[in-house]
Formats: structure tokens, C-alpha cells, sequence
């Protein structure tokens, strides 16, 4: 009797959480607002990035791999691969090179409107060599929504 | 109904509440307030997931606390079983946790190997590993012949490890407590768990050191069994009702959380002194016969629901009982005798031997004081032998029990398979749930 009833609550209580779990994911994900900051473009891919390659290809693939040295993938996506919080996919329409390398390193607008922990963690980036933060600004900047 | 049952029901209702919304804490503090930018769905629902799953495994330690309140409702018994299976709960929620983000988002969690993922991420799949040895080694401790002493001290080590390396995860990956006055709940709340476990580690003990007590007596039973008398040193002991139980250290500091469950056999009207019967079973009882009068002991009790006190309702009383599962039986029908509780009884006691049965002697004594009759039940009786025989079977209590009177109220309590057997024969003849009493410890 008594172990039927504990069961019973133990079902209640991981129901409870798996309830609140799918509460939590479908407001979180609603529909995005006109204000929303860049808001997740579906249509944005790896070919957008290779029709409007302004990097020269070299850039492009050290950029990838400072891209993937640093794992701005824990917090970051590209093309549905990473954290899908803060896709990147069109960020080059958004932004020019100045603000990309603005909001890779904490510094700037990126300073004031992102948490303090986050900049913190972001500002670690200005000790990269000058010419691996170029090439991640390129290849950044290519990331560019299709038309 | 009985009336007992239906009283305490609202109360116990409670603390089943309160320990759900504990549970659910974490994840209402995440949905309060301005929220982070959605992550998919899959993404947030994962997360969510890892929140839950990481509160009931953090609540753990509040629940095998033995809050003598909070656990009186239910019996000390059934808080460990729900510990058992929460825990089941728990770690598949965390399990769910990892393996959507491992299939789902592989890039952004990052590599395996510790030598190039983050701290954090090392630190959630190390947690995620020694909830799975936890559960596993409580689960089959049994089939993997870990001894009870060091399994325990190892549980608490691994799960206080597991907990402290989860919210150091949670704390690097930084995401959902960035905003200050989450960061403050979810701190409060983790401090929580580490002040349960610093309760349950310092303050009891300190408290049961204060409050000693002395062996008086060791004197041996039949059937390599033995019975310790306790008597309060400096203060004025406790009170308990007959079927309950108390953690009980001997030649150890309640610091060493050392500590056994055995029922007290005594009577309950005897106002201080405590008495164990206990049984040479596993490591630790073995060396009960060793003990000497003027040992110290520590006991932390009294514990549990297994108590004809709870049904003073009841118009008869059905004790079944197997081998030195008499210990909580025979403290009832002491405490009964010395109350001059008029009430009819019936004790089926099943035992191997004859020779073997348990308070042989004062049982026929309390015959004479109590409305008690006695079905003895042997599986290897002697020659001659005018009773029943075998195994406590449907068969065997259709005999001991002819009539079933199923307002009477039914305590068993002995090895596990008996209980069960007990329990289901005593369902098919009409006997409602409510009214079979049985501990769910297995008796080591």
C-alpha cells in the first residue's frame, strides 16, 4: 500500500518536472518578436557563405579554425551546428567588421548590452594574435543571410 | 476506515507538497523574470531537464536526513524506498539531459576528452557518471558484494562529489543564473543541501554525543541471537512506541556514521531502558555477542510507523513474524501485556527449528497475561511435532488463520520473501491494504 502510494509520487514528481521542463521550453521558444535582437533567419546556410565569399579563402579557413579552436561553439551555431541559443547564421548582414570584432572581444556596444560574465569571457579574446581575430572577423562577416 | 489513517493523511499531504515544490524550485526561479534568449525547444526542454533531474538529486540527502517530523507521516521505511526510486527518477532526467544534447547539438557541448573540454563540461560528465555508479551500486549492492559500512561512507562521498561538481557545471556553463537575483536563489537553494549535509554529518552526532548510553545487559537468545539492554546515562532517555526502531552505534562515534537500524524488543511501557534483539547475519551483528555490560551506545530514534499505537481503533490484532523478525513483534505484545490491553491476538511465528524459536518461554508467559493464542509454524520440526509445518505459504496461515476478520489489523515482519508471500496471501482473503503492516527493510 505504502509503496504504491510512494511510486505513485515518485511518477508525480518526475512528471512535475518533465510538466515545468516543457513549460519552460515552449516559452521560452515562442515565435520572435518585430524587436528581437537578430532574430534566427532560417534561410541562411553554408552556400550564402560561399556566394558572398569576401575573404580571400585562405582567411576563410583559418578563421574556420580559429572559429573551432576557441569553441564558439558552446555558445554559438552556424548552420544548425552549436549551440542553438545564438546562431551566427546571418550575423554578417547585421553587422560590419568594426562591430563584429566589437562583439567577439567585449568591447564596445557588446560591453554595455552583454551579461558581465559573458563579457568577461568574451574579453578574453583580445589576447589572440591580431591576425586570427582578422581572420574570424572574415569569416564572421561572410556568414550573411540568403536573399 | 480507520480513523488514524484518515487523520494523518492531510498532514503527510504536506510534506509531500513542500517536497515536490522543492523539486520543482529550480525550474519555476528559470521561468520567473526575463529570460535568456530561446534555444530551440529541444535545447531549452534539455536544460530544463538537467535543472529537475539535479534538485531531486540534491534533495536526496534531505529526504534520508530522518527528520523525525517530516517522516513520521509515512515511516522511515518508505522514505528510503521513495529515496530508491527518486533516485531512479532523477538520474534518468539527467541521463535524458545529456543524451539530447550529445544527439542533438554534438557541436555545441563540445568534446569528451577532458584534456580539451572546458572544466565545466568535464565537471557535468563526471557528475553524470557517479550518479550512474550511485544508483547502480545501491540498486544490486547486494550482487555486487559491497559490504554495507563501505558502501555507505562511499554513497555519501560520491553523492556529495556528484551534487558539488553538478553546480559547478551549472556555474561555468553560466547561462541560466547570469541574472544576479537568480544567481542569489539558486545559491540559496544549493546552500540548502550543503546545510542538510552538514546537519546530518555534525549536528546529530553532536547532539546523540550528549546523550549516551550503557550497555547493562548482553544476554543470548536462541538461535545465534542476542538481546542488548540499554540504559540512559545523564539524561532521561526516550520514549517510543512498541515496532519501532532506532539507528543504534556501538564502539563507534556518532561522527563515524557507523549506525545500524534494529528494532526495539522491549516494552514500551519500561519507562528509559532500550532494549535490541538482534541476530548474528551480517558483518556488524556478528560481533554483537562480543559487546560487554558498561559499553557506551549511541541511539538515534525512535523511527517509524510499524505500531499497533497507531490503530487504537483496532479490534483484534494479527502479528505475523518470522525467525528474529519477533524482535518489533514481541515489543508489542510486551508493552500490550504491561497496559493490560484486553484486545484478542493472534501470533503466527514461522521458525526452522524448535530449538531456534525466539522468547520460546516468555511467550508462553504472555499467554497467560494477554488474550494471545500462539500458531507456531516449523520447517524442520521434530518427530511428533502436533503444529504446523513448512513455510509461512497461503496454505499454511488458511490454517493458522482460519477465520480472517478483516477489520483486525496485521503486522509482519521478517526476511523479505516471507513478507511478500505473507502480504498477497493475506490480500486474497479480503484483508485491505490498509490494515497489513510490514517494515520494508531488508533485515541484513
Amino acid at each position: 500500500m505504502r509503496e504504491r502510494i510512494a511510486r505513485a509520487i515518485c511518477m508525480l514528481t518526475i512528471g512535475v518536472v518533465v510538466a515545468l521542463s516543457l513549460l519552460f521550453a515552449s516559452v521560452h521558444n515562442e515565435p520572435p518578436t518585430e524587436n528581437a535582437p537578430l532574430p534566427p533567419e532560417k534561410g541562411a546556410s553554408v552556400a550564402g557563405v560561399a556566394a558572398s565569399a569576401v575573404a580571400a579563402p585562405v582567411d576563410l579557413a583559418k578563421g574556420k579554425s580559429v572559429y573551432a579552436a576557441q569553441k564558439c561553439s558552446s555558445c554559438h551555431s552556424i548552420a544548425g551546428d552549436g549551440n542553438p541559443r545564438y546562431p551566427l547564421d546571418s550575423v554578417g548582414s547585421h553587422l560590419n567588421r568594426e562591430d563584429l570584432l566589437a562583439w567577439t572581444t567585449g568591447t564596445g556596444a557588446a560591453a554595455d548590452i552583454l551579461p558581465p560574465g559573458i563579457v568577461r569571457r568574451k574579453q578574453r579574446y583580445r589576447s589572440l594574435p591580431q591576425d586570427n581575430l582578422d581572420a574570424l572577423v572574415s569569416y564572421l562577416s561572410t556568414l550573411k543571410a540568403s536573399k | 476506515m480507520n480513523a488514524t489513517l484518515a487523520d494523518r493523511r492531510p498532514h503527510g499531504a504536506r510534506w509531500i507538497a513542500l517536497y515536490i515544490a522543492l523539486v520543482a524550485f529550480p525550474l519555476v526561479i528559470l521561468l520567473l523574470g526575463e529570460m535568456p534568449k530561446g534555444g530551440g525547444y529541444g535545447w531549452d526542454f534539455a536544460m530544463a531537464l538537467g535543472f529537475g533531474g539535479l534538485a531531486i538529486m540534491g534533495l536526496q540527502s534531505i529526504l534520508t536526513a530522518r527528520f523525525r517530523r517530516a517522516t513520521a507521516p509515512f515511516g522511515m521505511d518508505i522514505i528510503y524506498y521513495f529515496h530508491r526510486w527518486i533516485a531512479v527518477g532523477g538520474f534518468f532526467l539527467i541521463v535524458a539531459h545529456y543524451v539530447i544534447l550529445r544527439v542533438g547539438y554534438a557541436g555545441a557541448i563540445g568534446p569528451l576528452s577532458p584534456l580539451t573540454a572546458p572544466w565545466h563540461m568535464t565537471a557535468g560528465r563526471i557528475a553524470l557518471l557517479l550518479f550512474g555508479v550511485l544508483v547502480v551500486s545501491s540498486l544490486w549492492r547486494k550482487v555486487f558484494r559491497l559490504e554495507y559500512d563501505g558502501w555507505r561512507i562511499w554513497h555519501a562521498i560520491m553523492a556529495v562529489a556528484a551534487v558539488v561538481l553538478s553546480i559547478a557545471h551549472i556555474q561555468g556553463v553560466g547561462h541560466y543564473t547570469q541574472a544576479p537575483w537568480k544567481g542569489t536563489l539558486w545559491g540559496a537553494y544549493t546552500a540548502l543541501w550543503v546545510l542538510v549535509v552538514g546537519y546530518v554529518r555534525l549536528a546529530r552526532p553532536w547532539a546523540l554525543l550528549r546523550r549516551p548510553y550503557r550497555v547493562s545487559d548482553v544476554r543470548k537468545e536462541r538461535g545465534r541471537t542476542w538481546t542488548l539492554t540499554l540504559r540512559p546515562e545523564g539524561h532521561t532517555g526516550i520514549g517510543f512506541q512498541p515496532g519501532q526502531f532506532a539507528w543504534l552505534s556501538l564502539r563507534s562515534s556518532p561522527f563515524r556514521a557507523n549506525e545500524h537500524p534494529f528494532s526495539f524488543s522491549g516494552s514500551a511501557a519500561d519507562a528509559g531502558t532500550l532494549r535490541f534483539t538482534i541476530k548474528e547475519l551480517g558483518d556488524f551483528t556478528r560481533t554483537i555477542g562480543t559487546v560487554k555490560p558498561g559499553e557506551r551506545a549511541y541511539v538515534d530514534g525512535p523511527h517509524g510507523t510499524f505500531t499497533p499505537d497507531r490503530h487504537p481503533d483496532a479490534p483484534g490484532f494479527v502479528f505475523i513474524a518470522g525467525g528474529v523478525g519477533m524482535a518489533p513483534i514481541m515489543s508489542m505484545l510486551r508493552t500490550l501485556a504491561d497496559r493490560g490491553d484486553p484486545r484478542p491476538l493472534l501470533l503466527v511465528f514461522g521458525n526452522r527449528q524448535w530449538e531456534n524459536v525466539l522468547f520460546r518461554e516468555e511467550i508462553d508467559d504472555l499467554r497467560r497475561r494477554l488474550q494471545l493464542e500462539v500458531a507456531y509454524v516449523l520447517e524442520e520440526p521434530p518427530p511428533e511435532w502436533p503444529g504446523l509445518r513448512g513455510l509461512l505459504t497461503d496454505e499454511v496461515l488458511r490454517a493458522a488463520i482460519p477465520n480472517i476478520d478483516p477489520g483486525w489489523v496485521y503486522f509482519v515482519c521478517g526476511p523479505k520473501p516471507m513478507t511478500d508471500s505473507v502480504q498477497r496471501a493475506l490480500r486474497h482473503r479480503g484483508v485491505p491494504l490498509s490494515r497489513i503492516h510490514f517494515e520494508l527493510f531488508e533485515m541484513a
